[in-house]
């Protein structure tokens, strides 16, 4: 019947007629005690009493679908309310800060085993778009079973999935092979290189270097077995493969980082030969009849120092820049500085670390470009103190290296000595320094460095009117000792010696507040107790 | 979320505020975002409350601190700040202050004499509102008794014009064929709302407009619904003509879907108002803007009456909302209904304060199939009812095709009302866990609107 009467409305009446004998007997009547003028108005009368009869009887529909699912048991307990309420709070930290907030707060609930109320749960899900994909896996461990079901609705969960731990090293992709592998290197290097044997003959040469370069990253002396065995598998060949070469050169790298191993054997036995002793030159040491052992590098090819040997069993190309390595022999012993454990040049010189240090940085390895020396040997000696975290290396080079050069020395130093490096350099407000310095770090600054740092940036802001970086402030966040907040209240009501509103409200938007914020966030977060 | 216990009685305990709810509260983004920076107890210098009235002191630009205080009465704020914005963000931040660290504050009911003063003064007015208006001479009656006539005949002529010209217009419309409605443009519809609002019918240009805003190309459901509108149009119009021949609340009624409005002031005067005193719970709130107008919509349920009531209020982006009530919170407080066939609309008469803990028994509907008896009911009164709240239990959300359905233990469903925003969708979700739940709502013809629902003695508001 209601279809009919709309299908005579969507026509008109001037097309068509709907007979009211369709109607029940009821309305027919109802409609006969309502007379209109002209067809249109009764028309309209009878549909809006219809209507209304149909809402009136109206029941509703019945659902034949399927239900969802209900997760009665959780995969975890929730969290206390105040912890998992924090979320709001870091939410609206600026974003600068929330990264590592957000990492504070997503270990402890983990940590803890706990997962976030309901009241954070969309939040949470709401937030993720706009987070880096590295807090994914955080985020599946605080949801659980009821907040994946939510994830699921808001997100495509799909390309989240990964695979489980038994699966990836067979089915999964590499990148997903490599985090795995980088993973099981850290907590069983030994375990990691036994599986990596089983697949080793079926990966591809992409694959293979990747994962020698995961061991390169973390090497142990248990890996030299298994690199002995496979540096067969990259020996020269005419026309090889680049990754060929590249493979072979990491190994050979890795084999030199270890005294014992046959390679690092053969190698320093070819290179006895170079060291030659010859009489001091000096009044001191003619009159005692000292003598001095030095690296003499043939000027042309010969049987050790030569393109062939270079490239077969070390993977290294001829010199790159004959301005900066005027022969190629110089630019090998420049890779070997790098490869070597820096042990071994003291030993065959019979000088000291500084003073073997010394000479790699003297004539004869001193080029001069546009009329400059230039020292060709440093930046395999710092590559080489960075790499073995050769610490009294890195200090002695300290001390030589240009300014530019030293913040990726400060990269492998303490902590301690990092902070009273910098203030004694008067850089404790350079960005570059600090990052290397404490970047790859997460311990806290202690109070003398962190009432140091403050100090510096108050002055800096509001006596010589300066912008100071807003990343020095995140950096603060992260560093500055809890206990130096009262330090920083001292500073903020002292009296500023500029009128410059506006360099003083930039100390106050991007150092103090979020100092302020940050710190009380963290400490708030690191309180909460597995029982609380 | 709110959250509020309803077993335990314990009036001594004044106010239980939420960051949720006193976000409600916020102009606009930008001002939530500044009053949240402010809502740190520790950035005040002095920060006190008491049953009645809350206030602190802040430091801002000028040279002595801000005072800022808020009545928790009846929702007032009131700062020395500069801003024109209502509130602002140091009525905001102190009030997500209180709601976020309570113990911060200290309790005293020794207020100072700023405070004092306001609160004084406020209380006077509230007075004055609701006394009787004064008298005046029987002149200044007679003469003021035949402008109002005269402007109401004036008023009424004018809608009678409106309404011959849209019955015309609708006569047209279903001579020639609701089928040509897709292709006729805006300018086809906005020309008779504009007409019938110059003939002060705003109640029939707004329903010319949903005739506009019908979804003409998506959903072929619009041949309904066109015609639904229609009908339902032209039987208003028929009752306007007979407007003499029916009962004073059946007039009012009919007048007010017209767009005769309803002055609360004048309500507030009147003695002969319907009046309840209940404890109600605000179930939530729902605001839209329409042609300039923000419109807020409050639904309460009274926990001892089981009384249903909407509170209106009404802002434009020059003259903000005033808005005095918190969703998802409970309050003593009398509200005055206006008259009509089915009384729904109220305002709030005298209020004494937020309820945090309560305990009361609500006559909530077993499933889909009482509340649609319980609307045939309605309609029989009032064929013209819309919005009506109901609390449901057993409840639970499905999503089919991406079409979120309320579904209850019989296997009856209804849908949610299209576009409901989906954060609260999530909300529900992650509350329910997709688990049968008592629901808050409002029943409308498109769908239902979830408000909050009921679970572990809470309430917690979507």
């Amino acid at each position: 019947m209601w279809e009919q009467i709309i299908h005579t409305a969507l026509l008109g009446t001037d097309k068509l007629s709907f007979d009211d004998k369709l109607l029940p007997e009821t309305l027919q009547q109802t409609l006969g005690s309502f007379p209109s003028d002209d067809k249109e108005g009764h028309f309209l009368k009878m549909a809006a009493l219809v209507h209304f009869y149909q809402q009136s009887g109206k029941i509703p529909p019945r659902f034949t679908g399927t239900l969802p699912t209900v997760f009665e048991e959780e995969t975890h307990v929730l969290a206390p309310p105040k912890l998992s309420a924090l979320l709001q709070e870091i939410i609206e930290v600026h974003t600068y800060y929330r990264n590592h907030l957000l990492d504070l707060w997503f270990d402890k609930l983990i940590a803890n085993e706990q997962l976030i109320q309901p009241a954070q749960l969309v939040s949470l899900v709401m937030l993720e778009s706009a987070l880096p994909q590295k807090f994914r896996p955080k985020i599946l461990k605080v949801i659980g079973k009821k907040g994946l079901q939510i994830l699921a609705y808001k997100t495509n969960i799909e390309s989240w999935q990964t695979l489980p731990d038994e699966l990836v090293w067979q089915e999964g992709k590499l990148s997903e092979r490599r985090v795995f592998f980088t993973n099981l290197r850290q907590t069983n290097p030994q375990k990691a290189i036994e599986l990596l044997q089983t697949t080793w003959t079926q990966e591809s040469l992409g694959d293979k270097k990747a994962f020698l370069e995961v061991i390169e990253a973390s090497f142990q002396p248990s890996d030299i077995a298994f690199l002995e065995d496979t540096y067969s598998e990259f020996q020269f060949t005419p026309k090889e493969r680049k990754g060929q070469k590249e493979c072979r050169a990491i190994i050979a790298r890795l084999l030199l980082r270890d005294s014992n191993s046959a390679f690092f054997q053969q190698t320093q036995q070819s290179l006895l030969p170079y060291f030659e002793t010859e009489k001091g030159k000096g009044l001191l040491s003619l009159a005692f009849g000292l003598k001095t052992i030095s690296l003499k590098l043939p000027s042309s090819d010969d049987a050790f120092w030569n393109t062939e040997t270079m490239l077969s069993s070390y993977g290294f190309e001829a010199a790159p820049d004959a301005a900066i390595f005027p022969t190629n022999a110089l630019y090998w012993l420049a890779c070997l500085i790098e490869t070597l454990p820096f042990e071994f040049w003291p030993t065959h010189l019979a000088k000291n670390l500084e003073e073997s240090l010394q000479y790699f940085l003297s004539e004869p390895f001193i080029v001069k470009i546009e009329k400059q020396n230039r020292a060709i040997l440093k930046t395999s000696l710092i590559t080489n103190a960075q790499k073995f975290k050769n610490i009294a290396l890195a200090e002695a080079l300290l001390k030589v290296v240009d300014f530019n050069e030293q913040p990726s020395l400060l990269t492998i130093l303490p902590a301690s000595f990092c902070e009273n490096y910098l203030i004694q350099q008067k850089q404790a407000l350079n960005l570059a320094w600090l990052e290397a310095c404490f970047g790859h770090s997460s311990t806290k600054w202690s109070i003398e460095f962190s009432h140091h740092i403050l100090q510096e940036a108050f002055l800096e802001s509001t006596t010589k009117n300066k912008y100071l970086s807003e990343h020095i402030g995140v950096m603060m966040t992260r560093y500055l000792h809890p206990a130096s907040l009262s330090f920083l209240e001292n500073l903020k009501t002292s009296p500023t010696q500029t009128n410059n509103y506006y360099y003083v409200s930039h100390w106050e938007k991007w150092f103090v507040n979020p100092l302020h914020r940050c710190i009380d966030l963290s400490t708030r977060i690191e309180n909460f107790a597995h029982q609380d | 979320m709110l959250f509020f216990q309803f077993q335990k009685p314990t009036p001594t305990i004044i106010l239980n505020l939420t960051e949720q709810s006193v976000e409600t509260l916020a102009p606009d983004a930008a001002s939530l975002k500044a009053g949240k920076a402010l809502s740190n107890a520790a950035g005040w210098v002095t920060i006190s409350y008491n049953q009645r009235v809350l206030w602190g002191e802040i430091k801002g630009s000028g040279s002595k601190p801000y005072r800022t205080q808020i009545d928790l009465q009846n929702i007032a704020f009131k700062c020395t700040c500069p801003s024109f914005k209502f509130p602002c963000k140091h009525g905001l931040g102190l009030m997500l202050a209180f709601a976020k660290q309570k113990e911060a504050f200290t309790q005293t009911d020794d207020e100072p004499d700023w405070v004092k003063e306001w609160i004084e003064k406020r209380t006077q007015k509230a007075e004055a509102k609701s006394e009787a208006p004064k008298e005046n001479t029987s002149a200044d009656e007679e003469k003021a008794k035949k402008s109002k006539e005269k402007r109401q005949n004036e008023r009424l002529s004018q809608v009678e014009g409106g309404v011959a010209e849209l019955r015309l217009w609708l006569k047209d419309l279903i001579r020639t064929g609701l089928i040509q409605l897709p292709t006729k443009e805006r300018r086809f519809f906005e020309q008779t709302a504009a007409r019938m609002i110059d003939a002060k019918a705003s109640g029939l240009a707004g329903r010319v407009r949903t005739l506009r805003d019908l979804d003409y190309i998506q959903n072929d459901d619009w041949q309904r619904k066109a015609l639904e509108i229609t009908a339902e149009l032209f039987l208003l119009l028929e009752a306007f003509k007979n407007l003499d021949s029916l009962p004073p609340l059946w007039q009012l009624s009919v007048k007010n879907l017209i767009g005769w409005s309803q002055s609360p002031k004048e309500l507030l005067q009147n003695p002969e108002a319907e009046r309840i005193k209940d404890i109600w719970m605000v179930l939530g709130q729902h605001q839209e803007e329409a042609e300039g107008i923000i419109i807020q919509r409050n639904w309460l349920l009274g926990t001892a009456t089981d009384r249903t009531a909407l509170i209106l209020n009404f802002g434009t982006p020059f003259s903000p909302l005033e808005n005095t009530i918190l969703p998802g919170t409970i309050i003593e407080a009398e509200l005055v209904f206006f008259p009509a066939v089915v009384p729904q609309r109220a305002t709030l008469g005298v209020q004494k304060g937020f309820v945090s803990e309560l305990s009361f028994e609500l006559n909530f509907c077993d499933g889909w199939h009482e509340v649609y008896t319980k609307r045939s009911q309605l309609l029989r009164q009032f064929p013209f009812i819309n919005d009506v709240s109901f609390v449901i239990e057993n409840l639970r959300l499905v999503v089919e095709n991406q079409q979120p359905i309320l579904c209850d233990q019989e296997g009856f469903f209804h849908p949610i009302v299209p576009p409901w925003e989906e954060t609260k969708l999530l909300n529900l979700m992650a509350f329910s866990g997709f688990q049968p739940v008592t629901m808050a709502g409002v029943y409308r013809q498109n769908g239902f609107l979830p408000l909050g629902i009921f679970q572990h003695n809470k309430y917690i508001l979507l």
